[in-house]
């Protein structure tokens, strides 16, 4: 067995290096032909450790052509990157193997060439190799696979890119019983199940835990006093001057945000602060132009850039040797995500990260306590597989009859050897079925429909026509994204892409800043926004319409815990802070739950802190609000963060008189959430993503001139078609439960709910809002319960504009 | 909601179309039938009983309303693909229904597809705009200029006004009075809309559910 690793143990010695006892260990496992786990920091030598024994069994065995292995990256760029990585010793030892990496930038001839001779071991992504699958000599191509390496399995697995890579796995291992297939992860909570996701419930995994935990040094930017630091806040501008006196201009820094509104301006904020710094200093978000975001890499690499203000579309990437200093501005909300980022510093083994922590309002400074409190006890979030996605399921099933076939036995089984998709039932898949044979249950027999014919003679599906085939191939892949408009100078030059939403609402000669620039608006034609730079001032940032993460419930529990606790030497920052909350209110603890109310010219409000997350908190306002209706009806309007939520009532409105137990009653969430008019509008637009994911709508040919406006069929249409005439339509369920299980997180709600009946209730009437309620206050969001009729509403928009009609005649 | 236009009394109607009273003429534009079967023809899984409502809400507004003349402003069929069994027996039925009614089509450019079809409709295809006492009825793909007597009533752009004030926010189809033109909402639907820009000089009618409303600014 050994034998094989000669090879490999001959290129380390010749260099003096000595494998650590965990690359020995995976190396042994794959050679013994097991599948598993490899979980050990960046940086500590893992790509060896898995690439190694792939290169050993090519040169051990038979010279025979055809693809042996796969290395599947999240990111194009690793593909490429590691390409050049591995070419080196291969290069050196003049091995006779074969390394190619195939993403979307692949020129398409080598991607036809790679058909016909394929190399021995292809880099690739989640969505080539789908697409390497809707090939239709996909089994001839993929079945001499033996190996297959996912890399950071922990940021796929919990998502629709994990769910589809979990099918694909599932076929190259009905191709090939014997597949080895190892994924390597950062730090997780939950290692055994994410082994298990990626080996497939029927195969036992080995985990192998190596490399020592980098050495973590977290310190936290402080203002002097807490008397002028805000209550509430995103942005940080407070701590303004303290960081930019902080910034060391010879040490390659990245300093995170956690929006790209935030990164555009900081990233401006830098600049006038630090003029000295201005060449040496770029942004990096994921709306810029990628040939940008690259130079910006390679920028970072070579040293000639010192400073890059960034998003989470630096979380992940290629190694960043000199980088030895991570910057993060608000708080992370995920432990794991401080870890990842912190270990973008220092990317050597045995390196030690170095973070800086810049807090944007009070209460984080308390969050940051929490996280080196979980961290100290080694906690760290768990990720878990979706639930059964339909859209994935109709689009893998696509693509197979785009490819090799469909045949609904085999696929059945395949089913099986997943963990995602392994509870859909019988029933649900023929419904699947019917769905693209004949347009499901709502299509006539007299329809015209056609997407899927079957071939009795093969016993397997395929798709209609050849068109369709071209048109499934390119929308291949679950990652959805709004109408965007490509941002171009006159030269045609491109600076990245941004919402059509945004852009519909500019005028000729309206600037805003992008990419660290400020743009005057050209017009808009043909897709494209023309612009030029202007020197103008502006407060014009694009918005983002993105998702904002809660916290963790593993962070959000250290929260509570540390809140009533000492806080060492921030105790006499800190102490202002909670002696107002004290003072004003309750300081709440574990072992209570505050509500309080107050009383203003807007109405009656009600302040809830179960702190454990905006998403518990969003659903949970709402459910609150509807069992307050129940009790005496009432229009309410909510508010929430991290921390708790804010029901708004009418003045008069007695929130303490309609409470009792039943608020924390669990039995029919479902159907309580079901009546909830808010939920029909997440559910829509849950809808719209599902849809694309599903091949309902196709979003065009790359770079086509078709607006999002002129799409043939928009989902709102499919969304009312399906409900009206299909109750029982799996996409619409679907729909409902992501809202239910993603958006509401329905069962950390549970749990929630569970744990607050359990505490004791402290009422308190505020005179003034305390420091907790403070920011809810200054957050309203514009969600709304109501039971008023279409007719109602518009009525009562009426009355106003009649008003202000009135007020203008006079 | 009632609109006096050089003279002419035109009654907005909440199912998106108008009654020109004075000459008992009912007037709609863009149905688009036949979306849905071409939509199938795609593989996108619309039924073509979607299109029941459309024929369901003309039949009614044809009773209650008792017009002599039918005028669709264009883009009745959506496109060659639309000719399904289904939706040929439909408007057989429609036509049969209503034998007594001048129906006229102003093509649109959604009908060029299938003018030597429509043909052999009883109803008159007009090729590009009617001229009936004070207004230019058209469809609105084309462009023209506009002498200074001149009344435009025309479809084409499917307009729908954004309302949002506070968390209410809506989508709303609506008829867009200009100085010179009167546009008018599709009536079909499978159509969706675009969202218009109200110029200074335009009245915006947006239909709600059943009741035209002016909306105010």
């Amino acid at each position: 067995m050994s034998d094989q690793l000669l090879p490999i143990e001959n290129f380390f010695k010749k260099r003096g290096w000595k494998p650590f006892p965990f690359q020995r260990e995976t190396w042994k496992a794959m050679i013994n032909g097991e599948s598993g786990l490899l979980y050990v920091p960046t940086g500590s030598g893992k790509t060896y450790a898995a690439v190694m024994p792939i290169f050993a069994q090519i040169l051990s065995g038979p010279q025979k052509k055809g693809l042996k292995a796969l290395y599947i990256t999240p990111l194009r760029a690793l593909a490429r990157d590691l390409e050049l990585a591995l070419k080196e010793p291969i290069d050196q030892e003049e091995w006779p193997i074969k390394v190619e990496s195939r993403t979307g930038d692949t020129k398409s001839a080598l991607k036809k060439k790679q058909l016909i001779s394929p190399a021995d071991l292809l880099l690739t992504t989640p969505e080539s190799l789908e697409i390497l699958i809707s090939q239709k000599n996909a089994v001839d191509l993929l079945k001499s696979i033996e190996t297959v390496i996912v890399d950071e399995w922990h940021e796929l697995l919990s998502s629709k890119r994990g769910s589809l890579l979990e099918l694909s796995l599932a076929f190259l291992r009905s191709l090939n019983p014997d597949l080895k297939v190892w994924v390597l992860s950062a730090s997780i909570g939950n290692p055994e199940e994410a082994a298990q996701i990626a080996v497939g419930p029927n195969n036992s995994a080995r985990i192998i835990q190596g490399g020592s935990e980098r050495k973590l040094d977290v310190t936290c930017l402080l203002p002097k006093s807490l008397d002028r630091f805000p209550w509430a806040g995103h942005l940080g501008f407070a701590l303004k001057q303290s960081l930019s006196q902080e910034l060391d201009a010879e040490t390659s820094t990245l300093i995170f945000t956690n929006t790209r509104s935030q990164a555009e301006r900081w990233f401006e904020t830098l600049s006038e602060l630090r003029p000295d710094m201005k060449s040496l200093m770029a942004l990096h978000h994921s709306s810029l132009d990628r040939d940008e975001r690259e130079g910006v890499e390679a920028g970072v690499k070579n040293g000639d850039i010192k400073w890059v203000v960034c998003t989470s579309s630096l979380d992940l990437g290629v190694d960043f040797q000199p980088v030895e200093r991570v910057v993060q501005i608000g708080s992370p909300k995920m432990i794991a995500r401080m870890l990842q980022r912190a270990g973008r510093s220092a990317h050597r083994p045995g390196g030690k990260s170095r973070l800086l922590f810049v807090p944007t309002n009070s209460w984080e400074i308390l969050e940051l306590e929490a996280l080196k409190k979980a961290l100290a006890e080694d906690k760290i979030e768990s990720r878990h597989p979706l639930k059964k996605p339909i859209d994935v399921l109709l689009q893998h099933m696509t693509t197979l009859a785009c490819g090799p076939g469909l045949n609904i036995n085999e696929f059945w089984e395949s089913l099986q050897d997943t963990m995602s998709f392994s509870g859909v039932t019988r029933d649900e898949l023929n419904w699947c079925l019917k769905f693209l044979t004949q347009g499901g249950e709502i299509l006539g027999g007299y329809e015209q429909f056609h997407k899927l014919i079957y071939d009795a003679e093969s016993a397997r599906y395929f798709l209609a026509h050849s068109k369709l085939e071209s048109l499934h191939r390119m929308s291949i892949g679950t990652i959805v994204s709004s109408e965007q408009i490509k941002i171009v100078f006159t030269n045609r030059k491109s600076l990245g892409s941004l919402d059509e939403s945004f852009i519909a609402k500019l005028k000729k000669g309206d600037v805003f800043q992008f990419g660290g620039k400020k743009l005057e608006f050209i017009m808009l034609s043909q897709m494209m926004a023309y612009v030029k730079l202007s020197q103008a001032p502006t407060n014009t940032i694009p918005s983002w319409g993105g998702y904002r993460l809660p916290i963790s419930e593993t962070l959000s529990e250290a929260f509570r815990q540390i809140l009533n606790e000492p806080h060492g030497k921030l105790e006499t920052l800190l102490s202002p802070l909670l002696k107002t909350q004290a003072r004003l209110s309750i300081l709440p603890d574990e072992n209570n739950l505050l509500m309080e109310t107050w009383s203003s010219k807007e109405g009656e409000h009600l302040y809830v802190y179960p702190f454990e997350g905006r998403s518990v908190h969003e659903g949970m306002a709402q459910l609150w609000a509807l069992r307050f209706a129940r009790r005496e009806s009432s229009t309410f309007s909510f508010s929430i963060n991290d921390y708790g939520f804010e029901i708004l009532a009418p003045v008069g409105y007695e929130f303490q008189k309609y409470f009792d137990d039943d608020f924390f009653n669990t039995d029919h969430l479902e159907i309580e959430f079901k009546e909830s008019l808010h939920l029909g509008q997440m559910t829509q637009r849950k809808f719209r993503e599902i849809a694309q994911v599903a091949g309902l709508i196709f979003v065009g040919y790359p770079g086509s001139q078709k607006s999002g406006k002129q799409k043939q069929v928009s989902s709102s249409l499919l969304y009312d078609v399906f409900r009206k005439y299909e109750p029982g339509n799996l996409l619409i369920e679907q729909s409902f439960q992501e809202v239910f299980q993603t958006s509401l997180q329905i069962d950390r709600m549970t749990r929630c709910l569970h744990r607050l009946s359990g505490l004791q209730q402290k009422w308190q009437n505020l005179a003034s809002p305390s420091p907790l309620a403070f920011p809810l206050l200054v957050e309203r969001v514009a969600s709304h319960l109501s039971n008023e009729s279409l007719e109602k509403k518009i009525e009562r928009l009426k009355k106003t504009w009649e008003k202000a009609e009135a007020a203008n005649a006079t | 909601m009632r609109l006096n236009l050089r003279g002419e009394t035109l009654e907005l109607l909440p199912e998106k179309a108008f009654l020109w009273v004075e000459k008992a003429m009912l007037v709609l534009s863009d149905l688009h039938l036949g979306k849905a079967d071409s939509l199938q023809a795609q593989g996108v899984p619309i039924p073509s009983r979607s299109h029941d409502d459309d024929f369901n809400r003309l039949s009614r507004l044809i009773d209650q309303h008792q017009p002599r003349t039918v005028v669709f402003l264009g883009d009745l069929i959506h496109d060659r693909q639309s000719w399904s069994q289904a939706l040929e027996t439909r408007l057989a039925q429609f036509f049969q229904d209503f034998s007594q009614i001048d129906f006229k089509l102003i093509l649109g450019n959604h009908d060029r597809h299938s003018r030597d079809i429509l043909r052999d409709w009883p109803l008159e295809l007009i090729e590009d705009d009617w001229r009936v006492g004070p207004f230019i009825l058209a469809h609105g793909h084309q462009s023209r200029k506009l002498n200074p007597d001149d009344f435009e009533i025309s479809g084409h752009v499917h307009p729908v006004i954004k309302i949002s004030q506070g968390p209410v926010k809506l989508r709303l189809p609506c008829f867009v009075q200009g100085p010179q033109s009167l546009l008018i909402p599709s009536f079909g639907v499978l159509t969706g809309g675009l969202e218009i820009e109200r110029k200074k000089n335009e009245k915006i009618y947006a239909v709600a559910d059943r009741k035209i409303i002016l909306v105010g600014r």
